[in-house]
Order: C-alpha cells, then sequence, then structure tokens
C-alpha cells in the first residue's frame, strides 16, 4: 500500500499533463475551504435537542463556536508540525492522510450528534477535520511551483483560490442538505455531517490519485530557468529547519499576519459593521448577509488575480501594493462610510481591501519559493502558517474589543469602527516597512552542492 | 536548439497526447462545475445588498 502513495510511483511520464495537477489541488481545496462556511451548521446545533426552538439541555452557541477555532488551531499546528513529513512522503500520501482526517473528521462529529456528546464533535471536526485542513491546506503547494516553475504565483494561487471558493460551495451544499434530511424530531445535521464527509473524502482521494510529481529534469517545453537577473529570485534552496533562522522568514511571518489581522476581523464582523455605520439607512440583515457573500467572492478573486500578477510584476512590489493601498483604503473607509455616508464606495472599499486579504495568501507561497528556493517551500509554508493561527485571534479581537471599548464610551455605533480602523491602517504601514526590509537571503544559509544531494538521496530511500 | 535536442534535455516536457487534454478537460469541468453553482447560490444573496 505504501508504495502506491510513495513518491517513485507518482513521478510523472511523458505523457503526463501538468494541468492536471491545478485542479488536483482544487479537488483538496474546495472540500477543506468549507471550513469558512462551517457557522452555518452554529444555530441548528444549539437546537439538537429542541429542535425548532433550543432546550435547557442543548449546547450554548459560545460552546459551539469552539469547534471551528479549534479546527483552526489545528490547521495551524499540524501544518507547521508535519511540513518536513509532507516533503518526504510527497503530495499523495499528505492528500490521501488529508481526506482521512477531514471526510473522518465529519464522521465522528455526526456521531457526536447523534449521541449529544460535544467532546467527540470538538475531536472530530475539531481537531481530526483541523489536521486534515492543516495537511490538505499545504499538500500541493510544493509540487504546483515544481510543475509551474514559469508561473509560480498563478498555479498556488489556483489552489489556494479553491479555498475561498470553498466555503462558497459548503454553505449553500449544507443548508439544501439540512433542509432535505430535516423532519419534525430531527434538524438534520447529523446525516448532512455523514454526507458531506463521504463527499469530501472521494473528492479529495480523487485529486491524491490524480497528481503527480514532475521528474527531477523535468521543466516545460521550451522553458529555461532565467539567468540570474532578479536577485529577488534564488536558484539556491534553503533547509527547512534554517529557513527559521533567517531573518526573511520572520519578515514574511509579520507580513502574512498583519495582512490576515487586517482582513479576518473585517469578513467576522462585516454583517453587523455595515449595519450599524449605515444604521441611517436601515441596511436589513439580508442586505447584510449579501455584503458578507460579496466580500467572500472578492475574496476568492483576488486569490488568483493578484498571484497571476505578481508572476509580472514580483512578489515585492505586490506586497507593496497590499500594505500601501489597503493602509490607505482603511484610513479612507471612516471618510467614506460615517462621514459621506456612501453606501457604494464604503462596499468598493472593503471588496477591494478583501481582494488583498485572499491575495496575501496566494502569494505568500511563491514570495517562499523565491527567496528559499522550490526543494522545502511546501514544508517552510507550513510553518509560515503558524501567522494564520496568530491573525485569527488577533484580528476578531482587536474589531470586536475596541467596537465595545468604543461604545461603552459613549461613542455613536457608527463611528464606533474609526479607530479600529486606523488601528489597521497602522498593521499595514508595519507589514510595508517589513517588505521593505526583505532582502534576498544570505548565501551562508544556502544548502551545499553535497547537502543537496545528500537530500536528494534520503528522499529517494525513503521513497 | 532543434526539438530534438530539446526533447532530449526535456524528457517529461509537454508532449502530451490529445487524450490527455481530454482528461484535463474532463477534471477541470468536475472541480469548476460545483465552483459555479457556489458562484451562482452566493451572487443570488449579494443582490440584496443593492435592493435591501
Amino acid at each position: 500500500m505504501s508504495g502506491f502513495f510513495s513518491k517513485d510511483r507518482i513521478t510523472a511520464g511523458h505523457e503526463y499533463n501538468r494541468w492536471l495537477v491545478p485542479p488536483a489541488a482544487l479537488a483538496i481545496h474546495l472540500c477543506i475551504g468549507q471550513a469558512y462556511a462551517f457557522s452555518v451548521f452554529n444555530d441548528p446545533l444549539t437546537r439538537i435537542v429542541g429542535v425548532s426552538e433550543s432546550a435547557s439541555a442543548d449546547w450554548s452557541l459560545s460552546t459551539v463556536g469552539w469547534i471551528f477555532s479549534i479546527a483552526i488551531v489545528f490547521l495551524g499546528l499540524s501544518a507547521a508540525v508535519f511540513g518536513a513529513w509532507v516533503e518526504r512522503v510527497g503530495p499523495r500520501m499528505t492528500m490521501f492522510t488529508s481526506a482521512c482526517c477531514f471526510g473522518g473528521g465529519f464522521l465522528v462529529s455526526a456521531l457526536g450528534v447523534w449521541t449529544h456528546q460535544l467532546w467527540l464533535v470538538y475531536l472530530g471536526y475539531g481537531v481530526l477535520g483541523g489536521i486534515g485542513l492543516g495537511l490538505g491546506y499545504i499538500s500541493p503547494v510544493g509540487t504546483l511551483i515544481r510543475w509551474f516553475p514559469d508561473r509560480r504565483g498563478m498555479a498556488t494561487g489556483m489552489a489556494i483560490m479553491g479555498f475561498g471558493g470553498g466555503a462558497l460551495i459548503g454553505a449553500p451544499l449544507s443548508v439544501n442538505l439540512m433542509e432535505l434530511f430535516s423532519t419534525e424530531s430531527s434538524v438534520g445535521v447529523a446525516p448532512t455531517f455523514i454526507t458531506m464527509g463521504l463527499i469530501y473524502f472521494a473528492s479529495m482521494c480523487l485529486g491524491a490519485f490524480v497528481v503527480r510529481v514532475p521528474a527531477a529534469d523535468w521543466r516545460p517545453s521550451g522553458w529555461a530557468p532565467p539567468a540570474q537577473s532578479n536577485r529577488m529570485v534564488s536558484s539556491n534552496n534553503v533547509h527547512i529547519d534554517t529557513a527559521l533562522k533567517t531573518p526573511q522568514f520572520w519578515l514574511l511571518w509579520v507580513i502574512l499576519c498583519f495582512n490576515v489581522t487586517a482582513g479576518i476581523g473585517v469578513l467576522g464582523q462585516a454583517s453587523v459593521m455595515i449595519q450599524e455605520t449605515f444604521s441611517g439607512a436601515q441596511i436589513t440583515a439580508a442586505a447584510a448577509g449579501g455584503f458578507v457573500a460579496l466580500l467572500s467572492i472578492f475574496n476568492m478573486v483576488g486569490r488568483f488575480f493578484w498571484a497571476s500578477t505578481s508572476d509580472y510584476i514580483g512578489r515585492r512590489p505586490t506586497y507593496f501594493i497590499f500594505f500601501g493601498l489597503g493602509a490607505a483604503l482603511y484610513i479612507l473607509i471612516p471618510i467614506v462610510g460615517s462621514g459621506l455616508g456612501s453606501l457604494l464606495l464604503f462596499v468598493a472599499a472593503f471588496s477591494i481591501i478583501l481582494t488583498m486579504y485572499g491575495g496575501g495568501f496566494a502569494t505568500i507561497p511563491a514570495y517562499l519559493a523565491d527567496l528559499f528556493g522550490t526543494r522545502y517551500v511546501g514544508g517552510i509554508h507550513g510553518r509560515l502558517l503558524t501567522a494564520w493561527a496568530v491573525a485569527g485571534v488577533l484580528g476578531p479581537v482587536l474589531v470586536n474589543y475596541i467596537r465595545e471599548f468604543q461604545i461603552n464610551a459613549g461613542v455613536e455605533p457608527a463611528n464606533a469602527y474609526n479607530v479600529t480602523m486606523f488601528i489597521m491602517a497602522g498593521l499595514l504601514i508595519i507589514g510595508f516597512i517589513c517588505n521593505f526590509l526583505v532582502k534576498p537571503v544570505d548565501s551562508k544559509y544556502h544548502m551545499k552542492e553535497e547537502e543537496e544531494s545528500q537530500a536528494a538521496a534520503g528522499k529517494a530511500a525513503k521513497a | 536548439m532543434t526539438a530534438e535536442d530539446q526533447a532530449e534535455q526535456n524528457p517529461g516536457g509537454e508532449a502530451q497526447s490529445s487524450t490527455s487534454w481530454v482528461l484535463v478537460i474532463a477534471f477541470w469541468a468536475y472541480v469548476t462545475i460545483p465552483l459555479a453553482w457556489g458562484v451562482y447560490e452566493t451572487l443570488g444573496g449579494v443582490t440584496a445588498l443593492f435592493t435591501g
């Protein structure tokens, strides 16, 4: 069985078409992206016993909210801890393991719902599913970069766009399935979990079986590695453990963390924010939901657009745009929102910000490959994702607590977000400075020729 | 550089058959159709933002 998953077994022959790899990666990311839509289960999970309304024996919303948080924590942890393993065993084994964890997580959670044991749901979707998320997220990154050395940004942008798009599929799919399975005595969550677990497992396995790695000497037809004209694109490799000792890794860590912090807080609070900012215009709950949906679409589109753009203008200039334009837009939002009262400009500003939020996620693997080489980029990317876990806490805390503090201090709800917007702009300015400080990795960190050969031999032996 | 030289240097290059392109189109359809459905469903919600 291990032979079927080995790297040797999945090294592509000459007939293999590299354009099969992006949909294989999308098959994974479109599934695990469902995590962003998990909130559609929150309300039904608080009515498992009472069905039509929450009963005293039912779980509270705050305890149910922990399921998603645990999953995101385990996403970050597993991506960081298993990064080296992912590089060693290759994408098929990683994708299959991810499919087992993510699909299996749904099944364990269904058992938890049936037996009304919340710890089983934490263990299922939170721990198992979270590990599936982390492994699935990083599994295709290094492979895509190796297949598309001529379009690193576009290739990883396509896959990571899938993570944004997964919520757009997961939300209506969950709602439709719960409607289908609900009865007078059940909200239909458990059979929905089972169905989704099986669908996602099958789809992710398809991606795992289709994916291949290129032969060591493979390169796209008609393409030759460019002469060393761009100092920011290295042809040398840095070992996964050595990368952590470089200032470049930590500068990129801060860059990712602050870019995500600025976007994630807005995403989580968007519905309330637009209703409070335009309280005089009577924004309905449905309209606020439409705003959240619009942001999700821009988040997804930005992933492909900005990552592809970075192939032409470079990674560093792309992040200068994210931080420069992002900071300017955050400063403008209080003016166009509560100041001018322009809903259109308010929505437009946040839509652009969300493209750059998604773009930050999608462009970072190519930035890492440019600086640290392609050999360990998947594992290094996994370790960098700890910045996401930190931002996942920092962003919502900044938005929610500062709003609460402002309202308690007597500030009008329409103006309660102004200080937060300026803080977000400040974070982006720090990100801009960090991006400015990113320089090529010192040659003392590069792998020596014998280390490269040893690593290649070690991989072949283990495969 | 001749085509033969290139093929020699690049044994795993893009010399795909028409069958492989059929597979590519089929697999792309497999992932883009659900995504298009998801975008369509989501856009339905977006209209509420502008119609109230």
